[in-house]
């Protein structure tokens, strides 16, 4: 069946076509709403969330650059930003980066979307994530979802700054390899 | 750190650049490394790839029924209302202008979404000046439904509101009130509107979480404008 790309979804939905716009907010509405759940926590907000996000890529798209990065990670990186802002209005607790990492973000099998050859890169992140030990994997999460500084990890974690400037660096350089190793077989 | 950082300095810095977690401090150095080595530009751009790449981790989750039926009358809405769509615009650009000072140098942009990262960074370093929780912007409504200016609220030691007003049927002396969550109507002060325009801010004695509205209103007469924030 013949599929429109993200861009040129992303393209109508600039251009005032409504068509364009539903078959984008389809396409998209289980990732974006997914992060958004996930980084504040309940289904109301996460609502608020995922419908902002919609607005902004509709009121930026025409700043969109495709040479720069696809679509998918465009739209989640506006989710991820209004969510972080979402969760420091309401005063929310600090969420567990265990419980996000529960969810299957760290795992050797492939998510239900990646089975096949549909996300292979996905499927490798995700291995690669749960090779990392536990106290690297929490400190990434704060920082890649919660938009957490280390700062503000290393007194949420109650460990040394330094230590937690480490486990991210380390966990992101390991990750390259990891990734950069499974590029090149 | 000295002024000037090398390329092992840098890889130290990189996957918190990329994650968009640095200090204003060391990514202005990050930049001034990145302007001339194009080693280390290939290595945060890898690492912001894989910070992207992450976010796409997530389990999707469909939202509630009638969601995608929300959104577009939201979108429908802010078609239908170009002049406030172009405010809204300027108010942002303006935000944004203001906040990229904290990072004057950092103007290399790898990725789509690493502007969007930057930006949400340089608004928590900015927070964390003055040990800020959010900044907020919210439209003040008339009792027609009709915008009538913006209400800029700011959660931090001190909390405070900035209001602006642009409404030409106004004209006059406002009482500023906040309608709290929990608890009694405080009346923050007195605002002057002329000829329609008008501004005003003032600390406010409580944390912004706790502000159900806030109202312009003449004495003896019911509130003319209101926003929540």
């Amino acid at each position: 069946m013949w599929s429109v790309s993200d861009e040129a979804l992303l393209a109508g939905l600039a251009s005032g076509d409504d068509e364009a716009a539903a078959a984008l907010v389809r396409r998209f509405q289980g990732r974006i709403y997914g992060l958004a759940l996930m980084i504040v926590g309940d289904e109301r907000t996460a609502e608020d969330v995922a419908q902002e996000t919609f607005v902004k890529a509709w009121q930026h798209a025409d700043a969109y650059d495709p040479r720069r990065g696809r679509v998918p990670t465009w739209l989640l990186a506006i989710a991820r930003n209004v969510a972080i802002d979402a969760v420091r209005m309401r005063r929310s607790e600090p969420i567990d980066p265990q419980a996000i990492l529960a969810l299957g973000m760290a795992s050797k099998d492939p998510g239900p979307e990646e089975q096949g050859s549909a996300a292979p890169d996905a499927a490798r992140l995700r291995a690669a994530l749960a090779r990392l030990p536990n106290e690297q994997q929490r400190a990434l999460v704060m920082a890649a979802f919660l938009g957490r500084t280390a700062r503000e990890i290393s007194e949420l974690e109650n460990v040394p700054l330094g230590t937690i400037k480490t486990r991210i660096r380390t966990a992101m350089l390991k990750l390259r390899v990891m990734l950069e190793v499974y590029h090149e077989r | 750190m000295s002024d000037e950082i090398g390329c092992r300095d840098f890889a130290e810095l990189a996957p918190e650049l990329a994650l968009g977690t640095t200090t204003g401090e060391e990514r202005a150095l990050s930049v001034e490394h990145l302007a001339g080595c194009a080693r280390c530009r290939q290595l945060l751009d890898e690492l912001s790839g894989l910070a992207d790449d992450l976010l796409l981790l997530v389990p999707p989750h469909e939202p509630p029924i009638g969601f995608e039926t929300r959104v577009l009358e939201r979108i429908h809405e802010s078609r239908q209302s170009p002049s406030r769509r172009h405010t809204l615009r300027r108010v942002a650009a303006l935000m944004a202008a203001a906040l990229l000072l904290v990072v004057a140098t950092a103007g290399v942009v790898l990725r789509a979404t690493s502007a969007d990262r930057d930006l949400g960074s340089s608004y928590r370093r900015t927070l964390a000046v003055a040990n800020g929780g959010y900044f907020a912007a919210k439209p003040l409504y008339g009792r027609a439904g009709k915008g009538g200016g913006h209400i800029f609220g700011y959660q931090g030691s001190p909390s405070w509101i900035f209001v602006v007003v642009s409404e030409p049927a106004l004209s006059g002396r406002f009482k500023v009130h906040l309608e709290m969550n929990v608890g009694p109507r405080v009346v923050l002060g007195t605002m002057l509107i002329e000829h329609g325009q008008g501004s005003w801010g003032s600390v406010v004695p409580v944390d912004l979480h706790d502000i159900e509205e806030i109202t312009l209103s003449r004495p003896g007469t019911p509130e003319v404008l209101e926003a929540h924030l």
